[in-house]
């Protein structure tokens, strides 16, 4: 079975979404643009232009450009909405039976058809973007869409080669995207849905998992678009007050003020105050005239706040109609762009008496909504497919007792991780695999989760020996560590039956420990990587020494003995400056020496891995890595 | 008195469809990951593309305001040694950006195309052909990308 993906057919733009791994995610159209606008057109040449294209042709081929088909869609020619369309659209409408057929290029089409082009438009970018082939959606409608207008919606979808599985009202959509569906009691929910061109206000009641629309009601001509035609406006007169000037004949002035109107509306939601910078906004015999004003948010909230209060009045009344008061709602749900104003959540929140939900961007909360439903209906949303993660690291214990992280904290489960570690001695005969679990950098302040020995490795220099060890932690949070010796191939394991059994407070403490610890933790273990360095530059001058007695002067020997027993003294300090220093000047004394059995021996030794580190303790210790360059450290 | 265990059922039916349901589901969502990873792939390709599109894009309002700047330059001052420096800044900026691959739209006189011009100025005529009889404001494009569509007016010849 192939993806259903959710459809916000809406007015002015249209968007998509579809579920993901079990969670929905907006799909963006082939231009990149996350919302589409509902446009169709047909240019001189016959072609078929949908979306951003057919906007930007516009005004070129005005009677050719059909949008807003939504307000017709289902309608029949007698309707006062069509009536009253008939006016305002800038294309033909013509009667066709009952119901209403629009003109565009040399045929008619219905409605239905029109928005077909769109939802053509959206499956075929939607493939694109899955990489597969969408047959199935769900498509959302206004709660006040009567059976006429969501067959003809339904068709719309047949049209474009959907399979529509469900209608849903686009409130219902903005109320599952909040997961409001989950609660167990009964709510009582308003979604307040201010968009570009239309504002609607529903009233749903929530009872056994279902909706119902107890009422709708709104203004059909009231959105983004009057808000930004006020502050352009504004911006006129002032540029009249400033200049004397009337910019409205100058189309450039206009496109330019309209852009900057808008870009400073959006800004105003999250600042309290603009620069409106317009340098060289037009030109007069005498020169250039720039527009620069500054514009707070109280200014605007004064310009628009008409706008907002109009919203009041329908809410009032659907509320009335569902036989509410403010005090029962239980929810309310913002949709459409224009909910990002502050003003109008303060108005939302004076009309019900509560914060609105937020979180979820709302132009495409109807189109997550929309994705939500198709998945439960694909099967795709399961509570038992929910996945979880692992809370804390998980990892080994290394040379020096610190703590190496397999599985970083917040991976998502089942999942398992391989690498490579090493001996830390010579003739190492095995090693311990001590499992951790925690953030901190050092093993001793982390949880031990077990041990375990691997043994018989096969005696070997240091750094020779390959251990694999692989930790599987699987969906119930059960750790398996296996360590192995790629030699011999003798390997063991050990089974964690609860790496994954900690309170939320568990993790939360061992968490911000971690945290508080964090700058004390990163200086214990450079310390222990420096004194690593210099063990291993101790171990490099004895072995120079050993594998090469007769090639050495009795002298340079005599140099290297002194220089090894002056860095033994320096390797128990704490300071790291000093271990550092002392690493430094060790690999100084070496380096000269073996330059001179360089030039001695014209064939030079075997590649042997020589480039780890040494260490004089005895009996097991903990592995050492092989691979440095998959690694930090 | 010993009571019989009540019997676990074991419905074999019931377990074939379960371990084909889950089956379904596991297939499923390799699919989806393959899918997803192929994409994020995509995306990452475009991604580095993409931030340097933005980065343009932030500055566009500047560049567009200097491009005004250099049309409106004064006729009284025009041999001022600053003015023809600021006209010579203005032409290393379009330099810049020519190097780094943006390419202006300013198509005056071509055929009109909604994929590269934005028109929101119609001037009738008697023609058939759609041209762009001004440029309103500058388009940009990054190779064949368009970062913003021209703003044009457009006439029929």
């Amino acid at each position: 079975m192939g993806k259903i993906i959710g459809i916000d057919l809406g007015t002015t733009n249209s968007a998509m979404a579809v579920m993901e791994g079990g969670k929905p995610e907006i799909i963006a159209n082939a231009e990149g643009n996350r919302t589409t606008p509902s446009v169709v057109a047909i240019n001189k040449s016959g072609e078929r232009l949908v979306g951003q294209l057919a906007r930007r042709q516009a005004v070129t081929n005005p009677q050719n450009t059909v949008y807003e088909m939504k307000r017709l869609i289902g309608r029949r020619w007698e309707d006062k909405e069509v009536q009253r369309d008939i006016k305002l659209m800038g294309y033909e409408m013509v009667k066709s039976g009952d119901s209403v057929k629009i003109k565009m290029g040399k045929d008619e089409y219905s409605p239905e058809e029109l928005s077909a082009m769109v939802l053509t438009k959206l499956k075929t970018d939607a493939e694109a973007f899955l990489g597969q082939p969408v047959t199935e959606a769900v498509i959302t409608v206004p709660a006040y869409f009567d059976d006429a207008q969501r067959q003809a919606t339904k068709d719309a979808g047949k049209i474009a080669g959907l399979e529509v599985k469900r209608i849903i009202n686009e409130p219902t959509a903005a109320a599952l995207t909040y997961g409001l569906d989950k609660t167990k009691k009964d709510e009582k929910i308003a979604v307040y849905d201010l968009g570009g061109g239309t504002f609607d206000i529903s009233i749903l009641e929530l009872g056994d998992g279902v909706f119902e629309v107890k009422s709708t009601n709104g203004d059909t001509h009231l959105g983004g678009a009057d808000f930004d035609r006020v502050l352009v406006n504004y911006f006129i007169d002032e540029f009249k007050k400033e200049n004397g000037i009337d910019i409205t004949d100058d189309r450039a002035a206009m496109q330019r003020l309209r852009d900057e109107a808008e870009k400073a509306k959006i800004e105003l939601s999250t600042t309290n105050e603009v620069t409106v910078n317009t340098p060289f906004l037009t030109a007069t015999a005498d020169g250039p005239v720039h527009f620069e004003t500054k514009l707070t948010r109280a200014k605007l909230e004064s310009l628009v706040g008409d706008l907002v209060k109009r919203t009041g009045g329908p809410c009032e009344k659907a509320m009335k109609d569902a036989g509410v008061k403010a005090s029962e709602i239980d929810a309310v749900v913002l949709v459409g762009g224009m909910t990002r104003m502050p003003a109008v959540q303060e108005e939302v929140k004076k009309i019900f008496g509560k914060e609105p939900m937020k979180g979820v961007n709302p132009d495409e909360v109807v189109a997550v909504g929309a994705a939500i439903q198709g998945g439960v209906l694909a099967g795709d949303v399961k509570d038992v497919l929910l996945l979880d993660v692992t809370p804390l690291s998980l990892g080994i214990e290394t040379m020096g007792g610190v703590s190496t992280k397999l599985i970083e904290r917040n991976t998502t489960i089942p999942t398992s991780k391989s690498e490579t570690f090493s001996t830390a001695a010579d003739n190492q005969p095995q090693v311990e695999i001590h499992v951790l679990q925690g953030e901190r950098e050092m093993s001793a302040d982390n949880k031990s989760l077990g041990r375990f020995l691997l043994d018989g490795i096969a005696p070997a220099p240091r750094g020779i020996p390959q251990i694999e060890v692989t930790f599987n932690l699987d969906a119930n949070g059960i750790l398996n560590v296996t360590a192995k010796d790629k030699g011999t191939g003798k390997e063991q394991s050990i089974t964690i039956q609860n790496s994954g059994n900690l309170s939320k407070d568990d993790v939360e403490k061992a968490r911000k420990e971690a945290e508080a610890h964090a700058e004390e933790d990163k200086k214990k273990r450079e310390a222990i990587d420096v004194k690593n360095q210099l063990e291993n530059a101790i171990y490099q001058a004895q072995k120079l020494k050993d594998d090469n007695g007769d090639k050495i002067s009795d002298d340079d020997k005599k140099a290297l003995d002194e220089a090894i027993e002056e860095a033994k003294k320096k390797i128990d300090s704490t300071d790291k400056d000093e271990l550092e220093a002392a690493a430094k000047e060790l690999t100084n004394k070496i380096m000269p020496i073996g330059a001179k059995l360089y030039e001695q021996t014209t064939t030079p030794d075997s590649d042997k891995k020589e480039d780890n580190k040494t260490d004089d303790k005895e009996g097991p210790v903990e592995g050492e890595v092989v691979d440095d360059d998959k690694k930090d450290k | 008195m010993i009571k019989d265990k009540p019997k676990k059922s074991k419905d074999p039916a019931k377990q074939d469809a379960k371990t084909q349901e889950l089956t379904a589901d596991l297939q499923r969502l390799q699919a989806e990951f393959m899918n997803y990873k192929r994409r994020v792939e995509d995306e990452r390709i475009k991604l580095i593309q993409t931030g340097k599109e933005q980065a343009v894009i932030a500055l566009l309002p500047v560049i567009d305001n200097i491009e005004r700047a250099v049309t409106h330059e004064p006729v009284d001052i025009k041999n001022h040694a600053w003015v023809q420096g600021v006209t010579a800044l203005a032409k290393q900026l379009d330099g810049q950006l020519d190097a780094i691959g943006l390419k202006t739209i300013c198509d005056i006189g071509e055929p009109f195309d909604p994929n590269r011009h934005e028109a929101v100025v119609m001037e009738d005529g008697d023609g058939d052909t759609e041209v762009i009889a001004e440029v309103i404001q500058t388009g940009y494009q990054f190779g064949d990308t368009i970062i913003r569509p021209a703003i044009v007016k457009v006439k029929r010849v």
